[in-house]
């Protein structure tokens, strides 16, 4: 019994993981149309500054956090400058820009995985001990790290905070005009350009932040960091339906839970293809995921 | 010829036939991976038939093109009802769960695999299999049945109004395109010899997808170009091995950029300066 609960605990931790590195490339496809496979590696990214900056450095881990925001929100327009920039002014339809930019987000994503590869020097690298002192709280037999609950609390926030931007805000308004028809925001004033960048600024960041917060959580990274979660990621982003962020939420929890508590129950087959079980199956059924807003655009 | 050459080329045969079989599922408008799952089914086939079942190599790849002619059509259906990206998904997450169930099976080997299977592809083997596939796809693309095929690529609902029968046809290249992957897969386990899951996986993909993109998307004949073009690349870039990501990385931004209709697009650019358009271009024209 107590292993089921701590299975849930770990499931928690590892859903607000999920739901972390899901945020950014889920807003990214609902606006740009882009499944943006690179996303993995700004994720990466912001472990890696993490990772070298406290080696070198003398940085408190604030300080450090922004920078790898910073960092992962140039580096992703970076990306959009040589990867989908050149696609918007080539007015392609949704169709052939999806497929498109998935092809030029995969290059861009070999590169930065190749060049992390090589910056790491093909090995994990570890967390600088001097960033983050784990602590461990035990409640009876259940064990609880301070790094669990950061990661926890920041995903639990970040996706509100993102919600709330995309939903409640003119800004958001304007977002989600763009996703709907980039033309016709045009046509009712929304300056389309500077906020595909702006959206893609944000999105790295939150990229390189959740990257952060998992080497934080496992106390090391490496290149694949990102690259393993991105399979993870499409298939919160399904579940969820294109568009809804709280249903990101639920996708992650899904996925979370059927590894750590599913893990005792399922068989290892089922447990360890649960992802793209979740994607055959929500795709087939409902293809606009459980809470995607059925476009009538599409046939 | 020195080994290394032959052994490049044979690879490249090999991959031409899975990048052949993706481009089939293109030009009739199902973005489908689903080839790569195949090409692990007729590995297994090989391998399992060698090892596990004590019959002739014939008789697994008869077993795998019984299974791919069976299910082919049926990895094909969902495309009736999601298309685009999101049918290419549903192929990835087959492929995927393929490969976590043989990575999952006692009866598979599990992670390891399956070795001892014997070394028995040749040169000639993979010749003769792409020139038989090259016929098919010839056979599929040309004529009549190929301009129904694009149509219904490009518009199904147009297709249907002007008789095409683009359900059936998708499922026919689904049937093809899987025999087509469980052929390059029965040959290249028989010629490196084992199987393992990692062999065709999310990499396996990528790199599929690759070869058809810079080869160029909507013609069979792209496809080989791509395959070759990007097996060799490593033997070609010897000197910027370590580079050998980045530039495969670049290259796809720059062709998908530039060329949208691949390396294949450029000769139709000479080719076809009177006759119909090609999609591209007649898209841009709106």
């Amino acid at each position: 019994m107590y292993l089921v609960l701590q299975q849930c605990l770990n499931g928690l931790v590892l859903a607000s993981d999920y739901t972390l590195f899901a945020l950014g490339l889920s807003v990214i496809w609902g606006v740009l149309k882009v499944l943006n496979l690179a996303h993995a590696e700004l994720f990466t990214a912001g472990g890696l500054v993490t990772v070298m900056l406290g080696a070198n450095t003398g940085l408190p881990l604030p300080v450090i956090v922004v920078i790898a925001a910073v960092a992962g929100g140039l580096l992703s327009l970076l990306v959009d400058t040589v990867a989908f920039w050149p696609l918007r002014l080539k007015k392609l339809n949704t169709e052939e820009l999806e497929l498109t930019s998935l092809i030029t987000s995969l290059g861009a994503s070999t590169i930065l995985l190749s060049l992390v590869d090589r910056i790491t020097k093909h090995a994990a690298q570890p967390l600088p001990p001097r960033l983050f002192t784990v602590m461990t709280w035990r409640f009876g037999p259940l064990i609880l790290t301070n790094a669990q609950v950061l990661v926890t609390l920041t995903a639990l926030v970040l996706t509100l905070v993102t919600w709330w931007v995309v939903r409640r805000t003119q800004y958001g308004r304007a977002l989600r005009g763009l996703a709907f028809s980039p033309d016709m925001a045009r046509v009712v004033g929304v300056r389309t350009e500077p906020l595909f960048r702006w959206t893609l600024f944000a999105c790295g960041a939150l990229a390189a932040i959740a990257g952060l917060l998992l080497t934080i959580l496992l106390a090391t990274m490496d290149a694949y960091s990102g690259a393993n979660l991105m399979l993870k990621g499409i298939a919160i982003i399904v579940l969820a339906g294109s568009g809804s962020i709280l249903g990101l939420l639920l996708g992650a929890f899904i996925l979370g839970f059927g590894e750590t508590v599913g893990s005792l129950f399922l068989p290892s087959v089922i447990e360890s293809s649960l992802p793209f079980l979740v994607i055959l199956v929500v795709l087939l059924i409902r293809p606009h995921g459980l809470f995607g807003e059925s476009e009538s655009v599409r046939t | 010829m020195d080994g290394e050459w032959s052994a490049t080329l044979l690879l490249c045969g090999i991959y031409s036939l899975v990048a052949i079989a993706t481009q089939l599922g293109i030009i009739c408008g199902a973005f489908s991976l689903a080839p790569i799952g195949w090409m692990s089914v007729g590995a297994y086939a090989a391998a399992l038939a060698a090892t596990k079942w004590q019959v002739g190599g014939a008789t697994g790849l008869a077993i795998g093109v019984l299974v791919a002619v069976v299910f082919g059509p049926l990895v094909m259906l969902p495309v009736r009802r999601i298309s685009g990206l999101y049918f290419a998904l549903v192929s990835l997450a087959f492929v995927l769960v393929i490969q976590s169930v043989v990575s999952h099976m006692d009866y598979t080997g599990r992670a390891l695999g399956i070795f001892g299977v014997p070394l028995l592809t040749n040169l000639w083997h993979v010749g003769i299999a792409l020139v038989l596939v090259c016929g098919v796809a010839a056979f599929m693309t040309g004529g009549w049945r190929g301009r129904a095929l694009r149509a219904a690529g490009q518009d199904p609902k147009v297709a249907y109004s002007m008789g095409v029968n683009v359900a059936n046809l998708q499922l026919v290249v689904g049937a093809i395109s899987a025999v087509i992957g469980v052929v390059a897969g029965f040959l290249y386990a028989h010629y490196v010899g084992y199987v393992d899951p990692t062999q065709y996986g999310f990499a396996m993909v990528v790199q599929v997808i690759t070869m058809v993109i810079i080869g160029g998307r909507g013609h069979w004949m792209g496809a080989i170009i791509g395959a070759f073009l990007i097996t060799s690349l490593p033997l070609i870039l010897r000197p910027l091995a370590e580079w050998r990501d980045v530039v495969n990385g670049a290259l796809l931004i720059v062709v998908a950029v530039l060329l949208p209709a691949g390396i294949f697009g450029v000769f139709g650019l000479f080719r076809r300066r009177a006759g119909p358009v090609d999609p591209a271009e007649a898209k841009a024209g709106h």
